[in-house]
This record gives structure tokens, C-alpha cells and sequence, in this order.
């Protein structure tokens, strides 16, 4: 199912939070809305939701406009930061609770139910903790127990507002990993919110960066890394140099800066350097000012670089942004 | 907590605690029972054994029990407008909800004797449909309704503020009904501290005695509460008569009280 958002205000007490965003989600995408906190991510996905309301513009569902239907009509799946898993239910009722809270008409039986919740608890891989209580479950089975819950109703889209957010290190790469699979078998439109560039770029088909309530850019993880639309995209993408060079004032990421013994380019002082790594990350100041240049371990030796010493950087590519 | 550093002191702080609930809770309900074991056991059950005692018994925990429920019930949707909504004067409500805890029991008394008695403008309006409130156990409930619904507010009210949002928010995303999302998700959150303020309450109504005996007018078998007849009955130099009232009172509310206290600890687990 699509999801289209249409030029959405949203306003609280005078701030304003969302300012016209319009968004396209394709059916079965696996989309990351991408932005520092405070930027109108999570109140957007909450509008997606039907948790908050417009004060303009609309939200549709395979063009069916969603502006009259209450949360629990909309057939999304919303998951929040902190899982919100009911503490005096156990993960199986947990699991079960949008089945049993549908209305007599409409509920499936005693015995559909469990045939459902257990399939989840196989896919989700807790079937062994069905009869324990959230207080009892690590964070990272919190989170599946929550994502089983939400599947369990079936939604044709799903919202993960800080999936991995409340996560240590080593489990949330685990888990968004497990996502990315899930999302795969399942094929179900999802929309996640992140402000990690990291999980954002390991997740997901295509990035929304979202700044004071603009869309700045979208687009393909690989694409918006190498082509950013301007500075905050560049910058908040990864790390960024400002450099002067030739006039012109140019924003190089680390990896696209050559160091020569040899005089030509920028006169820089090194003043820092981090073997350990993938790449040596070598720390300069030119021109007064301190930039980060990252060369490959074979360069390193070769250059032999010493603290203090004097060496030429040389920008890889031309990248500029208008004022 | 545990100190592994200086074991001492949490013998020295267990010490402290004991000791004074020794002294101030436990020494003279002691006291109590042990003057009334030098009292030949017939006494007691004859001085109990009227069918004044037994009405002034059914009245105090009957209508306490009641008072106790009706402010649960009235409690909740009020802590809730409380901790959820912000309307004008709800800082002057949130203030007068604490106005039975520190008002002196006598003059709560005073007021609801001149509002429901005969000449009170809610009496008369009382009496108008046909209901008389003052000098009956109606007027009892009342007062015990009066000082009972602080209790439950207090001890509600803060867990409803505390409450995580996103619980109602996910019931809701997945198709409960407001009443469902109230019945499963809040109640269950809500339980032990609806039972605390239900059972701190009904403790109140119990032992009430300053705002009801003015409202009640103590017609015995009708609308005389224990605590009244005690005082009655040490007023007329019969200390055993009232020590065997206040020994029963005292019983019974351990039971009752330690009967809720299990229910609640069962319901934690």
C-alpha cells in the first residue's frame, strides 16, 4: 500500500513543526526519515498515524484520503520509541491484544488467535518467552514482542518511530539487520524515523532528510551520500571539510582528500593521527583552520606522516553549494 | 538497600524503624489488649452482646465499606480530569481536594450539619423530594464520603499523571475502543492505587468520629457509630464496655485492612 503526504502545517502554539511536507511512499518501500531531533520527524509519522492531526494538508492511503478515519481504522502499524508494551499482560496477550479488542462481529476465535500470535512469536523467535511479561524481556525482545503485536492486526503500513533508538550498540546493528530481512519476507510499506545517518543508510531504500520542518532531500542512500543537495545534507550525512581552494569555497568529506609530501594545493600542519580504523584518519590545520583528511593505511606508511609535520592536501572532487 | 562496606547500618536503621513503630503503633493497641485479658472473657461478649453494639457495628464498617467504594468510584474520574485536562480553576479544585485531610474534623462537622441539616439550604432541598440526610445514616455516609475522597484522589491521581501516553496511544492504533483500551490497558495500570485509596479511606470512615457525630445525631440502633458509643460508654465510667468495643474495632480493622493488603499483593504479581 502507497502512502502519500500531502503539503502537511502543523503548528504547536505558534512554533511551527511541519512546514508543506510532501512525501511518496511506494508500496513495500522501506522508507527512513532521517533529521536531528526536533525536526518534525516523529510528529509527521504521528500524523501518518492519526495520532495528531494537520492543521493543513492531508494524508492518503492508496489515494483514499485518511483524514476522516481514527487511528485504529487506517490499517497502520505504529511502534514507538519505547515499545509502550502493556506491563500486566504477558508477550502472547500483548501480542493478541488488537485481536481480542476487535468487536464481537468481527473477532476471530479463541483458537484463531493463538494459531496467529504463535505464528508471530515464531517469526518474531520468542515462541519460548510466550507466557512472560514484558518487565522479564531484554530490550531487543521488547522491541520484536512490540513489532509482533502491531503485525498481529495485519496493517498495510508500518511506522517504527526510533526503532532501534533505546537499544546498546551490538543489538541494535543486530536488530536492524533482522528488520531489513523481515521487511523483505513481508514486503509490508514501512516508514521508520532515525537521527542516525548510520541506520538510516544500512536500512533503508530511500532517505528523507527532514530539517526545521522541510523535506531538504530524498533519495537513495547512495545517491544522497555522494550527491548532497547542499551543506546540511552534506553535513549531516557524514563528516564534511570547508575548504578554500582556488577561490572557490569547497565542501570535501574526508576520503576525498589526497596528502602529498610533494609542494601543490594547501599548505596544511598535521597535528593528529588515528591509526586504528579501516582508514588513518589524519588530523591537519590549514589555514587556521582544523580539517580531517582519511588515507588508506598503504599511504599512511608511505608518507611516513609525523605530528607537526608539513604536508599538501589536495581536494578529490569540486564539490561546491550556492549560498 | 545494603552497604556492603558497613553493615551496621541497615541493622541500626531496621533498629530505629522498629522501635518506633513499637512505640507509636504497637505499645498501645498492646496496652489495649492486655488490660482487656484481666477482663473475665463473659464480660466482654455480654457488654458486646446488645442490639445496640451489634447496629452501631454494621452502621460503622456497613457505611464506611460504601463511603470507601463510592469515593473509588467518584475518585477516579476525578483524579483523572485532574492529572489529564487543564481548564480554569483547576488549581483551585486540585487545592480543595486536600481540604478534609487538614481541616479540623469537628468543623467539617459544623458545615455539613448546616448544609444537609433541617434548616441548611440542602436539606431543605433534600426534604423537598422526600429524603432526610441529617440524623440518619444517609447523613453518616456523607461525612464519611467528605473525608474519605482525598484518599483516594491522592494516592490515584499521581499514577494517572505518570502514565506513559503511548499506552492508550497503541491501544487505540490497533482498533480497541476508548472503553476497551480504559477496561484492559488503564485499570490494570490503575488497580493497586484505586485499592490503596479505597482501603485508606474506608480506615478513615472507620475511625471517623469528629464530622459525623454532628450530623448523625446519634439515635441509637439508627445512626450511632462505634467510635460514638465508646466515647458514650467511657463518659458513663464503663472502661470495660468500651475497651471490648475498641478491641473488636481494633480486630476487625487488621482484618480488613490486612485482607486488602494481600489482595494487593497477589494483584502485583
Amino acid at each position: 500500500m502507497s502512502i502519500d503526504v500531502i503539503d502537511v502545517h502543523k503548528e504547536y502554539s505558534g512554533t511551527k513543526v511541519l512546514n508543506g511536507i510532501s512525501l511518496s511512499v511506494k508500496t513495500g518501500q522501506l522508507v527512513a526519515l532521517l533529521g536531528p531531533s526536533g525536526c518534525g520527524k516523529t510528529t509527521l509519522l504521528r500524523i501518518i498515524a492519526g495520532l495528531e492531526h494537520p492543521d493543513s494538508g492531508t494524508v492518503l492511503r492508496d489515494g483514499i484520503d485518511l483524514r476522516t478515519q481514527r487511528p485504529g481504522e487506517r490499517k497502520i502499524g505504529f511502534v514507538f520509541q519505547h515499545y509502550a508494551l502493556f506491563r500486566h499482560l504477558s508477550v502472547f496477550e500483548n501480542i493478541a491484544f488488537g485481536l481480542r479488542a476487535r468487536p464481537k462481529s468481527i473477532r476471530p476465535t479463541e483458537e484463531q488467535i493463538r494459531e496467529k500470535v504463535n505464528s508471530l512469536l515464531e517469526l518474531i523467535q520468542l515462541d519460548w518467552i510466550s507466557k512472560r511479561y514484558p518487565d522479564q524481556l531484554s530490550g531487543g525482545q521488547r522491541q520484536r514482542v512490540a513489532l509482533a503485536r502491531v503485525l498481529a492486526v495485519s496493517p498495510q503500513v508500518l511506522l517504527l518511530d526510533e526503532p532501534f533508538g533505546a537499544l546498546d550498540a551490538k543489538v541494535r546493528v543486530e536488530l536492524r539487520h533482522w528488520l531489513r530481512e523481515r521487511h523483505k519476507d513481508l514486503g509490508v510499506t514501512t516508514i521508520f524515523v532515525t537521527h542516525d545517518q548510520d541506520e538510516a543508510m544500512d536500512v533503508s531504500d530511500r532517505i528523507v532528510i527532514i530539517n526545521k520542518g522541510y523535506i531538504e532531500q530524498e533519495g537513495e542512500p547512495d545517491n544522497l551520500y555522494a550527491n548532497p543537495a547542499n551543506f546540511f545534507v552534506c553535513d549531516f550525512l557524514g563528516t564534511v571539510n570547508t575548504l578554500e581552494f582556488n577561490g572557490k569555497k569547497l565542501y570535501v568529506r574526508p576520503h576525498e582528500i589526497t596528502l602529498s609530501a610533494t609542494p601543490g594545493g594547501l599548505e596544511a600542519t598535521v597535528t593528529a593521527i588515528r591509526t586504528a580504523g579501516q582508514m588513518v584518519q589524519v588530523a591537519l590545520v590549514c589555514n587556521g583552520s582544523p580539517i580531517t583528511a582519511a588515507i588508506s593505511h598503504a599511504d599512511h606508511e608511505r608518507l611516513a606522516l609525523k605530528n607537526g609535520q608539513t604536508i599538501y592536501a589536495t581536494p578529490t572532487v569540486q564539490r561546491e553549494f550556492p549560498l | 538497600m545494603s552497604s556492603p562496606d558497613n553493615s551496621l547500618t541497615p541493622h541500626l536503621t531496621l533498629g530505629i524503624g522498629l522501635t518506633y513503630v513499637c512505640l507509636i503503633v504497637l505499645v498501645p493497641m498492646a496496652a489495649l489488649a492486655i488490660r482487656m485479658a484481666t477482663v473475665p472473657f463473659h464480660d466482654i461478649v455480654e457488654s458486646l452482646n446488645s442490639v445496640r453494639v451489634i447496629s452501631a457495628f454494621k452502621l460503622s464498617f456497613g457505611l464506611s465499606l460504601l463511603a470507601a467504594l463510592a469515593n473509588t468510584l467518584l475518585g477516579l474520574p476525578l483524579a483523572w480530569v485532574l492529572a489529564r485536562y487543564t481548564f480554569p480553576g483547576r488549581k483551585v479544585i486540585d487545592a480543595l481536594i486536600d481540604m478534609p485531610f487538614s481541616l479540623p474534623t469537628a468543623v467539617a462537622g459544623i458545615a455539613l450539619c448546616g448544609l444537609y441539616g433541617p434548616e441548611g439550604w440542602l436539606g431543605t432541598a433534600f426534604e423537598r423530594i422526600g429524603v432526610q440526610i441529617a440524623y440518619t445514616p444517609a447523613g453518616i455516609f456523607v461525612a464519611m464520603l467528605f473525608v474519605g475522597l482525598p484518599f483516594v484522589v491522592r494516592t490515584v491521581q499521581p499514577i494517572i499523571t505518570n502514565m506513559d501516553f503511548s499506552l492508550e496511544e497503541t491501544g487505540a492504533c490497533l482498533g480497541a475502543s476508548r472503553w476497551y483500551v480504559f477496561r484492559r490497558v488503564i485499570l490494570p495500570t490503575l488497580r493497586p492505587a484505586l485499592l490503596t485509596g479505597f482501603s485508606m479511606a474506608f480506615a478513615r470512615g472507620v475511625g471517623e468520629y469528629g464530622s459525623v457525630v454532628f450530623i448523625a445525631g446519634n439515635i441509637p440502633e439508627v445512626s450511632e457509630i462505634v467510635p460514638l458509643l465508646i466515647v458514650s460508654r467511657l463518659e458513663s465510667y464503663d472502661f470495660t464496655g468500651a475497651g471490648a468495643l475498641s478491641l473488636v474495632m481494633l480486630l476487625a480493622s487488621f482484618v480488613m485492612l490486612l485482607l486488602i493488603n494481600m489482595l494487593q499483593r497477589r494483584m502485583a504479581q
